[in-house]
Formats: structure tokens, sequence, C-alpha cells
């Protein structure tokens, strides 16, 4: 398939902000890329028509319940049939930070047991309690299987910022070990908070800014087809978003979110 | 006879009030409740612990009370609670009219 007939369709509700930055990054790669409402793909549009899905940041619904809880199940209601038979195909979807929150609501990640359709793991409060927005150094972990990274180097370090109060990965306290061992077999762990050099977070803030489990800031499904990441990409798209934007040393236009979004591209044109 | 039937089984139908209290498992980090309990110690009190839950009250109608915990039940564990981390607690009581 060719780039500019990759068709991506990035799904907004009530209290999405992040869409239109999210559609620029991916229109800078050339790809078609639409903005669809869900109550504008609920009456006239199929889910199937697209090559990748995405979730964009913000706060649906007010995050009433829990951040994504409410969109999932919206989501769920009005669209899961189309979705099951878009995921059994194994097309990719994107959550970032809220979308990675309705990603775990609706049961698509980790997504241990197929067709689950209830969150198997949680993401909650900070810790230090309270919205932290910051930029991040954070380490691609992932040995191949996500579809997202798999052309990034291991331990390739990434610089992004996050933007949440809900961002701690947490799992079933009875069942934590298991769990992370689970995520690590499948290869399902991908992006880990770090520091500048790479060195683990070991839980230290602000290193691992909200004190989630084992510095998880992202994790794919078994397939690697569906990536949720509590990092904005779309917002380290190019180097002017960068703080250190006035510093003349930046010799690429572009930065280290575009590395995800491009990954993803570059597997679609060959796959499909 | 259909709509009669209906009329007859809506007019059995009693309105309850469940309140489903939401709460973080034993074992998990109560940040929330950390943040206050702080700020309550900082204001002069003594306090031992504070955990923070979310309570929702939610009016429904059901031909008894443990049909309408039933019913509480199931959307408790569909949307209010994550088994992952939240235990929840439903009470119901008939409903009074004003």
């Amino acid at each position: 398939m060719k780039t500019k007939d990759i068709k991506v369709c990035i799904i907004r509700a009530a209290g999405t902000s992040c869409d239109a930055e999210t559609a620029r990054a991916f229109q800078e790669l050339g790809v078609q890329t639409e903005i669809k409402h869900i109550n504008e793909l609920v009456t006239n549009s199929n889910l199937l028509n697209y090559n990748l899905l995405v979730l964009p940041g913000g706060c649906t619904f007010g995050d009433h319940v829990r951040p994504g809880a409410v969109f999932a199940k919206y989501l769920n209601k009005k669209l899961g049939k189309q979705i099951t038979q878009y995921t059994d195909e194994n097309r990719p979807i994107l959550g970032i930070s809220n979308g990675f929150q309705t990603l775990i609501e609706y049961g698509l990640l980790p997504g241990f047991n197929d067709n689950n359709q209830q969150p198997e793991i949680t993401l909650t409060t900070n810790i230090p309690n309270g919205f932290k927005c910051q930029w991040v150094y954070l380490k691609n972990e992932n040995k191949g299987n996500c579809s997202f990274t798999n052309q990034l180097p291991k331990d390739k370090i990434l610089k992004m910022p996050i933007a949440h109060s809900e961002g701690r990965l947490l799992l079933h306290a009875e069942k934590e070990k298991q769990l992370l061992q689970k995520l690590a077999d499948n290869d399902m762990i991908v992006l880990r908070y770090c520091n500048r050099d790479g060195t683990p977070a070991n839980q230290t803030y602000p290193i691992n800014p909200n004190g989630t489990y084992h510095d998880i800031a992202g994790i794919c499904n078994k397939e690697g087809t569906i990536l949720g990441l509590m990092p904005h990409p779309e917002r380290a798209m190019h180097w002017w978003q960068e703080p250190d934007w006035t510093d003349k040393t930046h010799t690429t236009p572009y930065s280290d979110g575009k590395l995800i979004f491009e990954n993803i591209i570059n597997n679609i044109t060959t796959k499909q | 006879m259909k709509v009669f039937k209906f009329l007859i089984s809506y007019l059995e139908l009693m309105k309850y009030i469940a309140k489903v209290d939401v709460s973080l498992k034993s074992g998990h980090i109560n940040s929330e409740g950390e943040t206050i309990e702080h700020l309550l110690k900082e204001l002069g009190y003594q306090v031992e612990k504070t955990d923070v839950s979310k309570v929702y009250t939610i009016l429904l109608q059901a031909p008894s009370a443990v049909e309408a915990k039933v019913k509480a039940q199931e959307i408790s564990e569909r949307l209010l609670a994550n088994p992952a981390k939240d235990n929840y607690i439903i009470n119901v009581v008939e409903a009074v009219d004003q």
C-alpha cells in the first residue's frame, strides 16, 4: 500500500482535546487523516474503511467515573461489533493518554483474555497526587513485537511530554508479579520512564512522574497491534515543540514523537 | 391484552435508591486520601488515616429490593467499579416520594 492511500481515523468525543495536533502529525507524514466524532462514526461511517484508528488525548466525558471509562463503554455499545471485527483482523489502534485509558477501560489493553470487555488493569491517580505536565525520558523496552516501535533499536531513548492526573499503571495487588511476568513474556511492555542516560527510573520521582508500576509508560497487546501510552508523541513531533527550542543546535526538523508515527505508517505500507 | 399486562407489570415495579460506594481495594495506595490526610494534619486535626471513595446514588425501578440490588450489582460491575482496583458496597432502600 502506498503511504498516500493510508487512511487514519482520529476518533473524538466530548472532551477530546488533542485531535488536531495528532491529525497534523499524521498529515505531515503524507497519509489521509480524518477527525471523526463518535456520533458521526455511528451514523455514517465504517471503521473497517480505515487502516489505523487513533484515540487521542483529552478528558472525554469529563473523566467521570474513571478516565476513559464512559468513552470506552460508549464505544463498545455503539461500535463494538465494528471494533471486534477490526481487531480480529489485527489492524492497528493507537491510544494516547486519555486514549490509553480508554483502551484499558475497554479491555483491549492488555487484552490477556480474548474478547474481554472489562478492564484487567487500571491507570489511576498519580503519586504524588495531582496533574503532571512535564517532559520525560522513555526507553523502548520492546523486543520487536510492537508495530509502533519495532523499527526502533531496543533501548532507544525518546523524549516526550506528559500531561495527566491519572497515569499510574496499577495491576491487581494480589497478582502483581504474575501479571508483570505475563506482560514481559509476551513482549507487551513498550515504553518505560528512565533517566536521560537510559538508566531505570526505579520509581524515583520526577523521573517516574506518576509512580507507575515498574516505570511503565506504554504497553501493547499480545499481537503488538494496539499501543497505549501516557506520553504525547504528537506534542514531540517538531523541534519547535521542545522546551529548548531556542537552542540552535537542533540538527533535524523533527523530534522523537515522529518515530512512533513513522514506524506504524511504514508497517502499514509494507503489510497491507 | 399485551399492553394491559405490561401496564400491570409496570405498576408492580417499586422505586428504590441504590447507593453504591466504590473504594480502593486494600493494598493500593489512596493518593488522594493521603493528600487530604496531610492537609488535615497541617490544619491541626489528629487523624490516623483518610481514604477517599465515591458514592453513586441511583434511583431505579424493580419488583423488589433484592432485584434492585441485583441490578445495582450489574451496573457496578459493568461500569462503576474497576475489578483491578475497586471494591464496592451496595445499600438499597425503598424510595419515598416527596
